[in-house]
């Protein structure tokens, strides 16, 4: 993590050095800032044994202690830093916008323990009533952007265990700015506890993986248009959610991921990479880095056997899958594109899309690398994107908005689409220019 | 504990899985010929070889390395492209400040490792990453073909 954070200090360096700057004073400036002290390590990532509410160390048994073990937990499961911690904002005080189609732009309310403008003043009726039928403190109604419909899977034990988990986080006065959608009132207080039900047919595994992925997981939130549509069952067949594409993970062999190894599947989803298929960006790298990669590996295992047993929906483009060994042989082009990502991608990306460094790196295969749309793409390529690992820190990729024009990243998304994927990519200037001013309002 | 192959040796250090490869080498190792230039893996003069492919160190945790061999700029002793691209460099003096010079030279020589002759478009692209402040670039690629014997020149 330190050498992320240093991040905009070393853009700094790198500027220094183009100027050609006194360079050795400075590079001892950092030298002598970093400090590493092996032993320091981030207490989150202590021994995972110490999360076990099992242990047997009396101070663990504690009720209120297990209690509080189990909402964090869940509160992984559920993903709620991902929407409710704004970039570059404090933990969990909310702010992060969304848009919704057609009516206008959300914002994740803080969900700190302050009491003025957090979630102090909750009662826990109150508080299991806004997660489980979207009926928030004094009876205001929630915008279905939070998935309230979802987390009602989980019982009123689980929900107050997240509430114990959250009060245990550090108040934050932040004051969300009031969003342009106003939510009828029409959602209603059921004060039921009809949670999930085991389906007796089905294996544990596959039932444990239904309750993650349907419940907490709220996975088709975003990978399902129909979720929320009344009198439909979500189809996972992918949607557009605040401008990216949630991609489809229906069985589908083409273009849903009926055709990943079940291997591949549980790494993606709790490292946010495998070979072959790339890299997650986006929503999804966060949701992976703040949510799934804290989950054990036997729950990720249930998640995939849930996900495979979903019925496949073929819709959308599916990615190209050319090998590396293939890409290798491919006669270089002298595109405008592909002399920028000669120069800005393959230090690390490589030609080959093999990934100098690790697997992490890995291009070819990707959906977001190979699509026509190039919508993700360019949003990466812009923005940058990030994936934590537990044990190596944290994988960056630095974003290109600042110094190439609108035309340079729109050739570096054609030619990626055009060397990894063997198509024409359709990326325009004019949607990088969208997407750019999108950023700009962040 | 981490164990680490660098130039021929294993050298066992206590240091963090999640530390660069590079503050390995300078600051716990002192092998200072591998240079940091802007510790994001886009300048390329931090470059050593893993298994003989050219990498960033800057941007490489020590915790994913395992038994693979690290050859930086001082290791290459019993190397014999080294002393082909070292003839290069001698006669067409591609040196300027000469910060950027062990990253273009650690790519150079992986590059030859690969491919015996490469062509222009292909040293081009092996050393497309190296960003050289000095402005070099010519003559780097130039003592590239005297390295390999090409007598054609720019
Ligand atoms: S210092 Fe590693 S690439 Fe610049
Ligand atoms: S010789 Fe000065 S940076 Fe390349």
């Amino acid at each position: 993590m330190v050498y992320f954070i240093r991040f905009e200090l070393k853009i700094l360096l790198a500027i220094g050095i183009m100027l050609g700057t006194i360079l050795s004073p400075l590079q001892q400036v950092f030298a002598d800032e970093v400090q590493i002290d092996p032993k320091q390590s981030d207490p989150k990532q202590s021994d995972p044994k110490q999360s076990d509410p099992k242990q047997s160390d009396p101070k663990q048994s504690d009720p209120k202690r297990v209690q509080i073990k189990m909402g964090e937990y869940l509160f992984y499961a559920s993903g709620c830093q991902t929407c409710h911690t704004a970039d570059n904002g404090k933990f969990l005080a909310g702010g992060r916008g969304f848009k919704i189609k057609n009516q206008g732009t959300v914002y994740a309310s803080n969900i700190t323990p302050d009491p003025e403008t957090g979630i102090g003043r909750y009662t826990d009726d109150e508080f299991v009533s806004a997660l489980r039928d979207g009926v928030g403190y004094k009876g205001r109604s929630l915008n279905p952007v939070m998935p309230y419909s979802a987390y009602r899977l989980m019982d009123r034990d689980q929900i107050l265990a997240i509430k114990a988990y959250l009060d245990q986080q550090p108040a934050v006065v932040n004051k969300v700015i009031k969003g342009t959608v106003t939510v009828p009132a029409g959602n209603q207080n059921n004060n039921t506890n009809d949670s999930f039900e085991e389906d007796p047919q089905k294996s544990a595994k596959w039932n444990r993986g239904k309750f993650l992925v349907e419940g907490p997981g709220h996975c088709a939130s975003c990978h399902s248009s129909t979720d929320g549509v009344k009198g439909k069952t979500p189809d996972y067949s992918g949607s557009i959610v605040n401008g990216w594409v949630a991609y489809n993970i229906s069985s589908d062999g083409d273009t849903g991921i009926g055709s990943w190894s079940d291997k591949d599947l549980q790494q993606y989803l709790s490292k946010g990479y495998v070979e072959g298929h790339g890299a997650a960006v986006g929503p999804m790298a966060k949701l992976i880095n703040d949510g799934l990669s804290h989950l054990s590996q036997e729950d990720i295992r249930a998640m995939v056997v849930y996900l495979r047993s979903l019925p496949p929906q073929e819709k959308g483009e599916a990615p190209a899958n050319i090998p590396v060994e293939e890409l290798q042989n491919t006669e270089p082009s002298h595109s405008h594109g592909s002399h920028l990502f000669a120069a800005l991608c393959a230090s690390c990306h490589l030609d080959n899309g093999a990934g100098r460094q690790g697997e992490y790196e890995s291009l070819w295969g990707s959906k977001t690398a190979t699509l026509t749309q190039g919508t993700n793409l360019i949003k990466v390529i812009l923005e940058g994107s990030e994936l934590k690992d537990s044990k190596l820190g944290s994988f960056s990729m630095p974003g290109f908005k600042d110094g190439y024009s609108d035309q340079d990243i729109a050739d570096i998304a054609n030619y990626v689409i055009a060397h990894f994927g063997n198509r024409n990519g359709h990326v325009t200037v004019e949607q990088v220019k969208k997407e750019r001013a999108l950023l700009n309002m962040k | 504990m981490v164990e680490l192959n660098i130039n021929n040796k294993i050298v066992r250090l206590d240091v963090s899985d999640d530390m660069p490869l590079l503050w390995v080498l300078r600051d716990v190792m002192g092998l200072t010929g591998t240079k940091y230039g802007c510790g994001i893996g886009e300048c390329g003069a931090c470059t050593v070889h893993l298994d003989g492919k050219p990498v960033r160190s800057c941007s490489l945790p020590v915790g994913s390395i395992g038994n693979q061999s690290i050859i930086t700029i001082e290791g290459l002793d019993n190397d014999p492209i080294a002393q082909k691209i070292l003839d290069g460099w001698v006669e067409k003096q591609p040196t300027q400040c000469g910060y950027c010079q062990p990253g273009q030279i650690m790519a150079a020589i992986a590059l030859l490792h690969e491919k015996e002759k490469p062509s222009k478009e292909e040293i081009n692209r092996a050393l497309s990453g190296h960003v050289c402040r000095c402005g070099m670039y010519q003559r780097i690629r130039n003592a590239i073909k005297v390295a390999v014997g090409s007598t054609e020149d720019e």
